[in-house]
């Protein structure tokens, strides 16, 4: 059973000024409460606070920016339309959207030929080369699980790091991995699950540590 | 029908959790996991890792008035919402349902993981449970399944471009067989159909079938 997110009972109109603190100072949920009611201060709020995940969600996967566009824009109408159902027990609202751009990115490009991806850069793109300093982008999503993640990815041999970004990042198909790797199928099913548990097992020991 | 192990399910689970399993194998584990504790951990726990991977993805600016488009087409879709609700000839009855449904779908799967399980599963709230009908990748409509009145019901909405067909719906429950439970047209792409479910009938997946038996689409319903 979902929790949902209660929201206001009236939008405030435009030009009606708000009290309280200004909306890019809400919480998430608030936000997120308020664009479900088409309060148009706080939808225009919440899209500025997670277009550029969404976004930058959608162009890891379609890899053109007119059809991210596409997919973000999607992404905020179906998160708007299903808003209640957001359950903040299992995962943050920024999880939430992350999750709907890349369920339709993934749809998106199901249906368009294969783009090329070089697994390399994608994964220097989230896991940094070895010894990389991090960007400031990428520090502000930095948490511990995703500092955890990050060293984890860096630590699997380098067939099973590509394997896990084209498909957890690329949104490839297992049949696509194969494909950009040259690899049989098997292989590339086999590397994506392996990795996927050994993410798991140093997800775990990092989080047992900061117990 | 074959049983589909949870061996199988095991080596399918990263896939699923990842988001790029295809449907059938995406509908086997998640039938699977239903009644699998063991299975359903595991896509549970792939899931949180999955949903880690995705976050991250480092932000990207949009291009220049991303944001004002965004809110302008969010706008459009909420008219779009209240014009559909005025559409002649939709009775108060049939708008009630269809809102329900519109209402419940696409986050919560069926409890069995992160976020990434909210893709193309179902949700179930107050004895309302729906789904995404689903061919292929493609969300081509939604069942809805209504447990909490007198004597529950099923509805069909499906919007595929195909030539004016007559369809049924077949349910089935976990373990069951396959039963017809109606037909109906569709009609310029759009069909829309319900019905009260025969007595003692729980259903957990569907099927939409033409009627020289091929399956044009399929959907899961979950337990929340």
């Amino acid at each position: 059973m979902t929790t949902a997110i209660r929201a206001p009972s009236r939008a405030v109109p435009y030009g009606v000024r708000r009290i309280g603190p200004p909306v890019d100072e809400l919480p998430d949920e608030a936000l997120l409460a308020g664009y479900e009611a088409r309060d148009p201060e706080l939808a225009a709020a919440f899209v500025r606070r997670f277009q550029g995940k969404v976004f930058g969600i959608a162009m890891s996967i379609v890899r053109d920016r007119r059809a991210a566009e596409d997919v973000a824009q999607t992404a905020f109408e179906r998160a708007w339309k299903h808003a209640r159902t957001y359950d903040p027990r299992r995962g943050s609202v920024s999880s939430w959207m992350g999750i709907i751009a890349r369920n339709l990115a993934i749809d998106a490009v199901r249906v368009r030929p294969l783009v090329p991806v070089d697994a390399s850069a994608l994964l220097d793109s989230v896991a940094g080369g070895p010894g990389a300093p991090i960007g400031p982008e990428q520090a502000a999503v930095d948490g511990e699980a995703a500092d955890a993640l990050r060293a984890a990815l860096r630590r699997l041999p380098p067939d099973q790091a590509r394997a896990i970004v084209l498909a957890g990042i690329g949104g490839l198909s297992a049949s696509q991995v194969a494909s950009a790797e040259s690899i049989p199928l098997g292989t590339a099913k086999t590397r994506i699950r392996t990795a996927m548990i050994r993410l798991r097992a140093n997800l775990d020991e990092a989080r047992a540590e900061h117990a | 029908m074959r049983e589909f192990s949870c061996t199988e399910c095991v080596d399918l689970c990263a896939e699923v959790a990842l988001g790029i399993a295809d449907a059938k194998e995406r509908a086997d584990v998640l039938v699977h996991v239903e009644h699998c504790p063991a299975c359903r951990s595991e896509l549970r726990t792939l899931g949180d890792v999955a949903d880690a991977l995705v976050e991250l993805v480092p932000p990207v600016v949009p291009p220049k008035g991303f944001e004002a488009r965004a809110v302008s087409a969010l706008a459009g879709a909420a008219q779009s919402h209240g014009a559909a609700a005025r559409r002649p000839g939709w009775s108060e009855h049939r708008l009630r349902r269809v809102f329900a449904a519109a209402a419940v779908v696409v986050a919560a799967a069926i409890g069995v993981g992160g976020w990434a399980l909210g893709q193309s599963t179902s949700t179930t709230t107050g004895g309302v449970a729906t789904a995404q009908l689903r061919s292929g990748h493609d969300v081509v409509g939604e069942l809805t399944v209504v447990t909490s009145g007198e004597r529950p019901w099923v509805s069909m909405a499906v919007h595929m471009k195909l030539g004016a067909s007559v369809v049924r719906c077949e349910v089935r429950s976990t373990h069951g067989p396959w039963k017809a439970v109606g037909t109906f047209k569709i009609v310029g792409g759009y069909g829309y159909w319900a019905a009260p479910l025969p007595w003692g009938l729980s259903v957990r997946s569907a099927e939409l079938v033409t009627g020289s038996g091929r399956v044009l689409a399929s959907a899961i319903v979950g337990t929340a």
